[in-house]
């Protein structure tokens, strides 16, 4: 008796996780998502550019619009397309999967909502890794419901989207890095979740889900290393005296070096609702170290060292980070206004 | 034994696979045959006959739906008494491990 007790709560226990975990995550909806999501990041880029569209508000307005439709009617396609597939094999479509549908767009309109606020306010480069770790939440809630793989993946994808933005992984990266996970990261994901071997083996479930991310990371790293290359230019180095001598500037390739110590003064242009400004304002800063520019017929073409080191691609530049913005009254000084800025050149 | 026999275990639901059966249907709330047969894997003559038993007993009621293709679907879920029934026998199991031990 106590045997058939034991016996009976441990099947009992079985079934009950067996129903807990019955939400299947279908694998139509991670092939569509995986396609529209990567498709949209690149040609929406593709398609609305500056030359096109010289009007910013014009193209937020286009590119978001055309987000909100396509995630909208993929969303209704999905959802029935799932209960159609579902009424196919006979299956009901339970109280749960109801709930995780919610949860999925729920984290879809705060992305498209994300989008719309950087278009409009800024900070464009946490875009990306918000959509990632979002992403990576969404597979881990339906993974407690679902296939246990899924739990793995989110936490993985969650892990990722937090990694750029600790380590400042740069925006292009980031791009291609979203557009492997859904491209190829989410219909690889359709083939892998119900494969026996991902069910039953925990071992195997981690070395597949970190497999997994290697087949997104490295491709990711390949671009980024293609992209940020640098053709060392062979070229002659001439001072900055020398170069303000020439009179052919345009004629030939060479790299100009700017001296540690000279005056470079930062023209700034500052825009506000209540104060108004006269023009550009001249701040002179002073170079710390040596930097050569590459100049190609005449005109800097964004590749640069500094002292001796190696040479670095324009895309990588700068990044500027407000630290202080402060308003004061006292008596000694009357009214004024201290900023704070960090420029940082990337070395 | 003898110490057990005050414990009187629910006839309908002590059996492996009507126990599997509403246990699977508290956690998921609803199911198909097809469903309940594909986490059973037992054959369609033995599900029924349990189905029947749980729905005789009205633990258990079936309820008709059609969805996007126009295709009825039966769908069978757990009444309130099944789910009493399921947690009294739950705690009488308890008690026979607890007595046992």
């Amino acid at each position: 008796m106590p045997n058939s007790a034991a016996a009976q709560i441990e099947q009992i226990h079985s079934m009950l996780e067996r129903g807990q975990r019955s939400v299947r995550l279908e694998r139509h909806t991670l092939i569509l998502w995986g396609l529209i999501a990567s498709s949209l990041i690149i040609f929406i880029d593709l398609l609305i550019t500056p030359e096109r569209m010289p009007i910013l508000w014009h193209r937020i307005v286009l590119s978001n619009s055309i987000i909100a439709i396509v995630v909208f009617v993929a969303a209704i396609w999905d959802f029935r397309h799932t209960r159609q597939a579902r009424e196919q094999r006979d299956e009901s479509v339970s109280y749960i999967q109801f709930q995780l549908t919610k949860v999925w767009w729920f984290i879809l309109t705060l992305i498209v909502l994300i989008n719309l606020g950087v278009n409009v306010f800024g900070g464009g480069y946490l875009f990306y890794p918000i959509l990632i770790a979002l992403t990576g939440l969404g597979f881990f809630i339906h993974g407690l419901f679902s296939q246990q793989l899924l739990v793995w993946n989110g936490i993985l994808i969650v892990l990722a989207g937090l990694t750029a933005i600790t380590l400042r992984i740069p925006f292009q990266t980031m791009e291609w890095f979203t557009v492997f996970l859904f491209g190829l990261g989410l219909p690889t994901m359709a083939w892998l979740i119900d494969l026996p071997v991902v069910k039953n083996n925990l071992k195997q479930r981690i070395l597949i889900s970190l497999g997994w991310l290697s087949m997104i990371t490295v491709p990711t790293w390949f671009i980024h290393y293609q992209t940020n290359k640098v053709v060392i230019p062979d070229w002659p180095v001439i001072s900055l005296q020398e170069y303000q001598q020439k009179t052919d500037t345009g004629l030939t390739d060479y790299a100009v070096k700017i001296p540690a110590g000279t005056t470079i003064p930062l023209n700034v242009k500052i825009s506000s609702d209540t104060l108004s400004n006269s023009g550009m304002t001249t701040i002179p800063l002073t170079l710390s170290k040596a930097v050569t520019v590459a100049m190609n017929k005449g005109k800097a073409d964004g590749r640069y060292r500094i002292d001796e080191g190696e040479w670095l691609n324009p895309r990588r530049q700068f990044f500027t980070r407000k630290t202080r913005l402060d308003a004061t009254i006292t008596v000694q000084d009357g009214v004024q206004i201290d900023i704070d800025f960090i420029l940082k050149v990337f070395q | 034994m003898d110490s057990l026999a005050p414990l009187e275990l629910d006839a309908t639901l002590h059996q492996p696979v009507r126990t599997r059966i509403v246990a699977f249907l508290v956690t998921r709330g609803e199911a198909t045959f097809t469903e309940l047969k594909n986490e059973l894997e037992i054959t369609d003559g033995n599900l029924e006959s349990h189905i029947k038993k749980l729905l005789a007993e009205k633990y258990m009621k079936k309820q008709k739906k059609t969805g996007p293709t126009k295709r009825s679907q039966t769908i069978y879920t757990l009444t309130k008494k099944g789910t009493d029934a399921f947690e009294n026998y739950l705690e009488t199991l308890k008690q026979v491990l607890t007595i046992s031990f």
